[in-house]
This record gives structure tokens, C-alpha cells and sequence, in this order.
């Protein structure tokens, strides 16, 4: 027991740690959502001209890449890549931008299977009105792509939280590698994993109920779309 | 050719096909400003195609269409003509309303907000007044009381009535029906015609396509009947229903009024 007084001791290097690991989830769920949802918005409607099919198959090899390849393996190959070329980015950001890439491919994929629920006569019916092509985006096609989809979207948000500890492979000191340097420092082993578990649950099922609670009030407003 | 000053559509060698299929066959027709026309017949005769070429949900592949000014070409022809065709239809459609079958909803707005949706983004108006004019008009279909509820929660003549509201509230020159009431319960296809109904006592330029025979032959102050693609009768009611010249029409309505 004294072990867990100790890791008490240390809970606010952990906390500061968590402060990391929030900031980077945030910052990568918010830039994925973009990139997931730019990118399925591009193949459903460019079209099928020949630069159109060029487009597409671009875009259809970088999801291919981010769901065929580990993450880790992105993680650090995007960390060397940008540092042989680029400016010098700090490894959170490098971070941050591996795992936006990352799941960003697996919220396209999401988005896109919502782009196809949605029924055409909902399309029809803006077009008919006069709205713009992208009015009937924005106004029309994703809300509904949204609340249909926002099931597995969760799931997808609360991966990258899962999978930010791995963003210690380019020593960000996020949550998971606090944790293992206070291991190394003190010899406690069991009992900070056992802490930092409980603090990645409370974060996993505080987001969930963030999201249960919206769905609730969207529900509220009617249902899907009929036919 | 004559041309009335009052057409506000006019069709000419209107074909579609899918591949091909032919739906449309040289279509050709004027409309002008106050007609009902109700467009019958049986069903695959293109009724339905015919009415989405002329606000350009279908592309035709031949022939042109002219609607108050703005003109669609139909046919194979370059990425340009093409470019022309697309702002053409968004000019046609600023003016030419349509109800469809399914209503299309937008379920994730309250009926209010489906009604100032194209005021507001469409023509820019701003959102007070629409919301205005958007009462007003939902009471003339009798839905106001429900302009705070969701589509989902009303019967499919309900949200047809809605539907009505949000075309007409766009102000349009020419209204488009297609099938306005084939998706509807028996108990509610009245409700709907009544609507529609209203519109024609107010001049209301629009064509119906649809299979009630009975609103046609009462309603309309034209009737055409289409079949394989060809609009194979073209008339007052009394002409087409009394006096088909075609066999074909004879052949449909015997059938029908046997019922």
C-alpha cells in the first residue's frame, strides 16, 4: 500500500502528463475530423472525369497506407520525415500531425459511409430550391452525415486517445511516458500502470458521456431521414 | 413557330435516354403562364423524367428547353456547354418550384426552418422576414401549428403540406408536381389536392404529374398523356378524357374508369 501513497505523491506529474495527452487528442481529433471529413466530401463529389479519378486514387492510397501500416511505425517515420525536410517542429507536433494523418484516414472512411446513407431525394430537394453545391453540403448532406455517423466517430476519438502513448516513441512526455519514467525512478511498477489506466478510463468515459448527452439532444429533434 | 409572349416553358425535341433505353422521345410543348397542366399516364411512360429534365435533376440528352429566359441544351456536347447548362438550372430553379413524391424533408430541420431555408439562402433574404412570410404561408396550408415540430413526427400529408410551403416559399413562377400524392394514405390524398386546388383558383402556373384521374379531369385546364416516351395526347379534359383521339388512351382509360 505504500507503493499507492507513493504514486499519490507524484499525481501531479501525472496530471501535467494528462494535460499533454488531452492537448495533443484534442488538437489531432479536431484536425482529423477536417481532413476525414475534406476528403470524403472531395471523392463524393468531384465527379469521375480523369483528374477526378486521379484525386480519388490518391486519396484512396493514403487511407490505404494509414489503415495497412502501425502507428507507430507513422509515428515515426512522420517525426523523420519532417525533420530531414522540414522546420524544426517540436515532437508534439510532429505528434500531433501523425496522429491527425492517422486517424484522420479512418474518419474518411466513417464519413464516407454516412455520405451514402444519406437519401438522394434529400440532395433533390436542395437542388430543386436553388441551393449551391456547397449550401447543400453544409446545410443538408452533413448534419444528417453526422448524427448518423457519430457512433463511430466516438469510437474513433477515444483511439486516439488510446494510441497517443505510443507518441513516446519520439519522447513526448504524454501520460503513458510520465509514467514510465516515475517506474524507472522509483521501482514501483504495477501500481503507477494501475493509476494511469483509471485516469485513461475516466477520460475515455467522460468523452462517451460528452457525446451520449448531444445525441440525446439531437434525438429529441426528430428522427433520420425517411425514405 | 408561335410564341405566345405568356410561355414561360417551351420544350423542344426533348429526348433522355439511359444507355439505351429511350425514356423521352422528341418531346415538345409550351406552357404558359396560368395553366394546370396534369401530365397521365401509365407508368415507365417518362412522365416523371420529363418533368426532372426541366428543372435539370435529369439531363437531357437532346433537344433544348427554355424556361423564362434561361435555356438548356440538352445532348452530348463540351465541358463548356455544360458549365452553361449547370448556371442555366440554377437560374431555372431560383424560379421553378418542385414537390416530390417522397416529400424530401430536411428531417433535421423543424418545419420552419425547411420553409426559410431557400429564402434565406438562396435569395438572401433576412431570416426575420422569411420567417414571416414562411408563417404565413404555412397557415395557408394549414400547418402553421406545427412550424416548431420535426418532419418525422407528422403524417405524409402533413409533411407534404410543408413541402408545398417551402416550394412556394421561394416565390416561384412555375411549380413542378411530381406525383404529389402516390406516396400518401388514402385519408390524406385530399388534404394535399386541396392545396393544390387553392393554387390553381390563384393562377398558379404548374404541372401535375400524377394518377388521380378524377383531380385531373376537374382540375386542370390541360391534360397531356404520355406514353412510351411520346406525348401521345394533348388537351382540355374534356378532350382527352371524352374524346381520346388515340387508342392507346382509350385502351388506359377504359381500363381505369372500369375500376
Amino acid at each position: 500500500m505504500e507503493a499507492y501513497s507513493t504514486v499519490w505523491k507524484y499525481m501531479p506529474l501525472l496530471l501535467k502528463g494528462l494535460r499533454y495527452t488531452i492537448l495533443i487528442s484534442i488538437a489531432a481529433i479536431a484536425i482529423a475530423l477536417v481532413i476525414g471529413t475534406v476528403l470524403s466530401v472531395i471523392r463524393a463529389s468531384v465527379g469521375n472525369s480523369r483528374p477526378a479519378r486521379v484525386v480519388k486514387a490518391i486519396i484512396g492510397i493514403y487511407i490505404s497506407f494509414v489503415r495497412g501500416t502501425p502507428v507507430l511505425i507513422q509515428i515515426y517515420l512522420i517525426y523523420q520525415a519532417i525533420a530531414m525536410v522540414g522546420p524544426k517542429f517540436s515532437p508534439i507536433v510532429s505528434g500531433i500531425i501523425a496522429l491527425s494523418l492517422n486517424s484522420g484516414g479512418f474518419m474518411a472512411e466513417i464519413v464516407r459511409g454516412g455520405i451514402t446513407a444519406v437519401p438522394k431525394g434529400q440532395i433533390e430537394a436542395g437542388k430543386a430550391i436553388g441551393l449551391s453545391g456547397a449550401k447543400i453540403w453544409t446545410k443538408i448532406i452533413l448534419p444528417q452525415v453526422f448524427r448518423v455517423v457519430m457512433p463511430q466517430l466516438t469510437s474513433e476519438f477515444i483511439n486516439v486517445i488510446k494510441v497517443s502513448p505510443m507518441l513516446s516513441i519520439i519522447a513526448v512526455v504524454e501520460l503513458t511516458r510520465t509514467a514510465q519514467r516515475l517506474v524507472n525512478n522509483t521501482y514501483i511498477t504495477i501500481p503507477f500502470y494501475v493509476a494511469i489506466a483509471v485516469i485513461y478510463f475516466i477520460v475515455c468515459a467522460l468523452l462517451e458521456q460528452l457525446v451520449n448527452y448531444q445525441k440525446k439532444r439531437n434525438s429529441m429533434k426528430g428522427g433520420k431521414a425517411v425514405s | 413557330m408561335e410564341q405566345k409572349t405568356d410561355t414561360v416553358i417551351s420544350v423542344r425535341n426533348l429526348s433522355k435516354n439511359y444507355g439505351d433505353l429511350e425514356v423521352l422521345r422528341k418531346i415538345d410543348m409550351d406552357v404558359h403562364e396560368g395553366e394546370v397542366i396534369c401530365v397521365i399516364g401509365p407508368s415507365g411512360s417518362g412522365k416523371s423524367t420529363f418533368l426532372r429534365c426541366l428543372n435539370y435533376l435529369e439531363k437531357p440528352t437532346g433537344g433544348e428547353i427554355e424556361i423564362l429566359g434561361s435555356k438548356i441544351i440538352g445532348g452530348a456536347h463540351s465541358r463548356a456547354q455544360e458549365k452553361a447548362d449547370e448556371k442555366a438550372a440554377m437560374q431555372i430553379r431560383r424560379e421553378v418550384g418542385m414537390v416530390f413524391q417522397q416529400f424530401n424533408l430536411w428531417p433535421h430541420m423543424t418545419v420552419l426552418e425547411n420553409v426559410i431555408e431557400g429564402p434565406v439562402d438562396v435569395r438572401g433574404v433576412p431570416k426575420k422576414e422569411a420567417e414571416e412570410k414562411a408563417i404565413e404561408l404555412l397557415k395557408k396550408v394549414g400547418m402553421d401549428q406545427k412550424k416548431d415540430v420535426y418532419p418525422t413526427q407528422l403524417s405524409g400529408g402533413q409533411q407534404q403540406r410543408v413541402a408545398i410551403a417551402r416550394t412556394l416559399a421561394m416565390n416561384p413562377k412555375v411549380i413542378l408536381f411530381d406525383e404529389p400524392t402516390s406516396a400518401l394514405d388514402p385519408e390524406f390524398v385530399n388534404e394535399v389536392l386541396n392545396v393544390i386546388r387553392d393554387l390553381a383558383k390563384e393562377k398558379m402556373t404548374m404541372i401535375i404529374v400524377t394518377h388521380e384521374m378524377g383531380f385531373a379531369a376537374e382540375a386542370a385546364s390541360r391534360v397531356c398523356f404520355m406514353d412510351g416516351g411520346y406525348i401521345i395526347e394533348d388537351g382540355t379534359p374534356d378532350e382527352v378524357f371524352k374524346h381520346p383521339k388515340t387508342d392507346r388512351a382509350k385502351q388506359f382509360f377504359s381500363k381505369i374508369l372500369n375500376v
